[in-house]
């Protein structure tokens, strides 16, 4: 008899086989970031019932599926502000990319590259990657309340993602929850999962919402050169309005105010008093 | 004539003059006034009317005014905190801006004190003049936060400031007087108020805050006992020298002479008292019934007659209820619970009715005792009882084996109203004077929580009335649900201040024909518009409204929210 064997089965070679399984094209949906976050965070939600078991893992699984969801967002919406707004991308230039990022992308989604070393995971990340390549500062902003409760979520991610959904030590303490002489275990069920979505959702609309502001102030500020021309004006502005402006909300009627990107357009010129 | 403010209920709402000259004090009160006058945080607690803003004003008036105090008093009244409440539905960093409104009506009424202890010319070093902050007051109410962004006060700046006047006036400390804190209706307000609480107590700063009991909801940080003692102030009517009080009361509003007339039948006015619960502002209520508007002071007949008290009692009961009732407008996700819980309070009556049946006078229970574990829901039911004043806890007994009870007191006018007492055919006067009198020790019904909802089944009885998904009208398929099931909308929880005050103004306590006129001859019909009407303008514009008629409504239009 080998002792060797008493402990387990045995296993033979694995592969994966062709990863051309594992991966396909994704065609560019040309929705707005924030319409692209709805779409998969509604996606996600209707996976889930009321009935579901919080000790399963169907809660957890889904709270993490959201939560990239929302770093996909910052990644694409900091990536197309890269592409848009000359300030950013001069800040941009003053960043590092990995070659990687650059060899692998076509033309089109390299900006994508500048974040695809970073996790979104994390509200001092997202503050972070702001400043760097927007040259916009989240501290003691009106972001910082919802950015303090995504971090929460992520503290929990963590615990799902790295540990079968124990807690760690240093999750629970940056969470203030009380020292246990038990394993704590994370249990999300139908009521967290819509709490973590509801979140992730405000934090996402909020983002989108300041970011909107700063660029339509540098659109009527300081992008305008001596070659700016009532076409360039418009052809930016409808930019800007595509990147930000969701589809989505307008469909549910929840956007407080109803007008075109025109409309918008000259009510900031009024703002900022341009002709 | 009697004068008009002889009857106003409201403590807030008296002059000076008739404050100072109509204040009674019951021999408990001395306590609690040097309680609230001394160092240390503390909360008070009672329900609507038991006489909260009156103990923080006469803490006021009595430091200022007197001169070896060594105390500075601020007075703050936050009723109006509902205003802020749209902001937790469309803002962030609602906390924030609520925060920084609790934190300007301090240093408003600072500037207010120091107005008061005539020391106009105090120079409040770095902040802005008194004009400023009752602007960014307003503004805040007015939700119109960008007009505000680069005037943040921080409380650490407001404890300095507050701390440096108290040194400058060469006082030891501040006792600031918070009152209707933490709005009843607002549970993320109430618990951003005690946040605020704990941030502003120093060694120097003593906050004492007037809350409502059963419905408030601290922060998780805070904790009764540690962070601040509280005393309920309900004047209780088994409390020694209550009708002593509630007699001294009256003479001081109305007279000597009209109170002599009214003791002509000292049963039935006794009665009237017990059936005012501890409510000051009940007992002026009733009373004021018996006078006819053109009565002069010294020319008239009041005549208590048995049948005209029960009328009126029995109206008291149902203002009180109304209060109760009037929850389902202003906390309508609620609406079912406010619905079972009537039938809850009925049952209540009549259990003690069958329980009191045969009893000596002596010996008839106004109590119900629930034995714990109580769930949430009917905690939930019991609160709002308490609020409105409908029961009153009295605390817990500890039967060992048999388990803990809950014990609540049954308002004395629904026990007079429905007969509670006695079980015989009428009420009879002086034997309820008698039993109300003489309260047994430990004698009263005892019941499980099932026993008490009978049939009913906790889980599928009290649901939360939650609206439809705005965009697609589907019905939410849980509590929990923050997005629709549907359409996939973020569901927002609807603000209780904007459905508050899209109210129409016939809910107010005026006449149909009041309202109605009202609505023919401005463009007020909700009251959102009285409260837009800042200056009554459009208020005297209706045939019959002066000044006075249209404070008090604009006053009940207040008070409708608060």
């Amino acid at each position: 008899m080998d002792w060797k064997k008493f402990i387990s089965q045995t296993v033979g070679q694995e592969q994966l086989g062709s990863l051309a399984d594992f991966v396909q094209d994704k065609p560019n949906s040309g929705n707005a970031p924030i319409d692209d976050f709805y779409n998969e965070v509604r996606l996600l939600l209707s996976l889930s019932s009321p009935t579901i078991n919080s000790t399963d893992w169907h809660g957890s699984m889904n709270a993490i599926a959201i939560i990239s969801s929302t770093e996909n967002y910052f990644r694409s919406i900091l990536g197309k502000m890269i592409i848009l707004c000359p300030q950013s991308k001069k800040k941009a230039a003053e960043n590092n990319i990995n070659f990687g990022s650059v060899l692998w992308h076509p033309n089109e989604s390299i900006e994508r590259g500048a974040f695809e070393h970073v996790s979104f995971s994390d509200s001092k990340k997202i503050i972070e990657m702001t400043r760097k390549y927007i040259g916009l500062e989240l501290n003691n902003s009106d972001l910082v309340p919802i950015l303090n409760e995504f971090n929460k979520v992520c503290e929990l991610r963590h615990g799902i993602v790295h540990s079968a959904r124990i807690l760690a030590g240093k999750n629970a303490l940056m969470l203030n929850l009380p020292s246990s002489s038990k394993e704590q275990f994370i249990t999300i069920g139908y009521g967290q999962l819509q709490n973590i979505a509801s979140i992730c959702t405000t934090l996402v609309v909020s983002y989108n919402q300041n970011l909107f502001e700063i660029m339509a102030k540098r659109w009527a500020t300081s992008w305008r050169d001596s070659t700016w021309t009532t076409e360039i004006e418009n052809e930016h502005f409808k930019k800007i309005w595509n990147v930000f402006h969701s589809k989505v909300d307008r469909a549910n009627n929840t956007i407080p105010e109803t007008g075109t990107w025109v409309k918008c357009k000259n009510l900031i010129k009024t703002e900022y008093q341009l002709s | 004539m009697i004068n008009e403010e002889v009857f106003t209920e409201q403590a807030e709402y008296l002059s000076q003059d008739s404050f100072e000259k109509w204040s009674t004090t019951l021999h408990e009160e001395g306590n609690i006034i040097r309680k609230l006058s001394q160092a240390g945080a503390k909360l008070i607690t009672g329900p609507r009317g038991c006489g909260k803003t009156t103990l923080l004003l006469k803490v006021n008036q009595k430091l200022l005014n007197d001169s070896n105090s060594k105390a500075l008093p601020i007075y703050v009244n936050y009723k109006s905190s509902l205003k802020l409440e749209p902001l937790y539905r469309n803002n962030t960093n609602a906390a924030h801006w609520f925060n920084q409104w609790l934190l300007y009506k301090v240093l408003f009424g600072l500037y207010e004190s120091l107005e008061n202890k005539n020391f106009k010319d105090f120079n409040i070093k770095p902040l802005k003049n008194k004009g400023r902050i009752q602007s960014i007051i307003k503004l805040l109410e007015l939700g119109n936060i960008d007009e505000i962004q680069a005037e943040t006060l921080t409380s650490s700046t407001l404890i300095d400031t507050i701390e440096s006047v108290v040194k400058e006036l060469n006082l030891t400390r501040c006792v600031l007087l918070l009152d209707d804190a933490g709005h009843a209706f607002s549970s993320e307000q109430q618990q951003d108020f005690f946040e605020f609480f704990r941030e502003v107590k120093t060694k120097v700063i003593s906050p004492k805050a007037a809350v409502y009991p059963g419905v408030t909801n601290y922060s998780s940080s805070f904790h009764i006992g540690h962070d601040a003692e509280e005393i309920d102030v309900w004047l209780k009517p088994t409390s020694e020298g209550y009708l002593e009080f509630m007699h001294s009361l009256l003479k001081t509003r109305i007279g000597e002479h009209t109170f002599n007339k009214l003791l002509e039948t000292k049963n039935n006015l006794n009665l009237l008292c017990f059936a005012a619960y501890g409510i000051p502002r009940s007992l002026l209520n009733m009373i004021s019934k018996f006078y006819k508007s053109d009565i002069s002071d010294t020319n008239f007949t009041i005549k208590l007659s048995n049948k005209e008290v029960l009328r009126v009692i029995k109206d008291n009961f149902n203002r009180t209820y109304q209060i109760y009732d009037s929850l389902r407008i202003k906390l309508p996700m609620y609406e079912k619970f406010i619905d079972i819980g009537g039938s809850i309070y009925e049952r209540f009556l009549s259990i003690n009715k069958e329980f009191n049946k045969g009893g000596r006078p002596e010996k008839q229970s106004t109590i119900i005792a629930i034995q714990r574990p109580v769930p949430s829901e009917l905690t939930k039911v019991l609160g709002f009882f308490q609020y409105a004043g409908l029961v009153s806890n009295q605390g817990i007994s500890n039967r060992g084996d048999k388990g803990v009870y809950e014990l609540y007191e049954l308002h004395y006018a629904g026990i007079i109203d429905r007969n509670v007492f006695f079980s015989s055919r009428g009420v009879n006067v002086e034997n309820y004077s008698i039993a109300f009198k003489n309260r047994p020790n430990h004698h009263y019904p005892r019941y499980s929580v099932s026993g008490i909802l009978s049939e009913l089944d906790v889980d599928t009885t009290f649901k939360l009335s939650l609206p439809a998904c705005p965009n697609c009208n589907t019905p939410r398929i849980s509590e929990e649900s923050k997005f629709c099931s549907s359409c996939g909308t973020k569901l927002k929880d609807a603000s209780i201040f904007e459905s508050i005050v899209k109210q129409d103004i016939t809910l107010l306590p005026i006449t149909i024909n009041r309202a109605n006129s009202i609505k023919e001859n401005s463009n007020i019909n909700c009251i959102k518009d009285l409260l837009m009407d800042t200056d009554n303008r459009q208020l005297r514009m209706v045939p019959q409204i002066g000044p006075v008629w249209a404070n008090r409504i604009k006053s009940y239009a207040e008070e409708f929210f608060a």
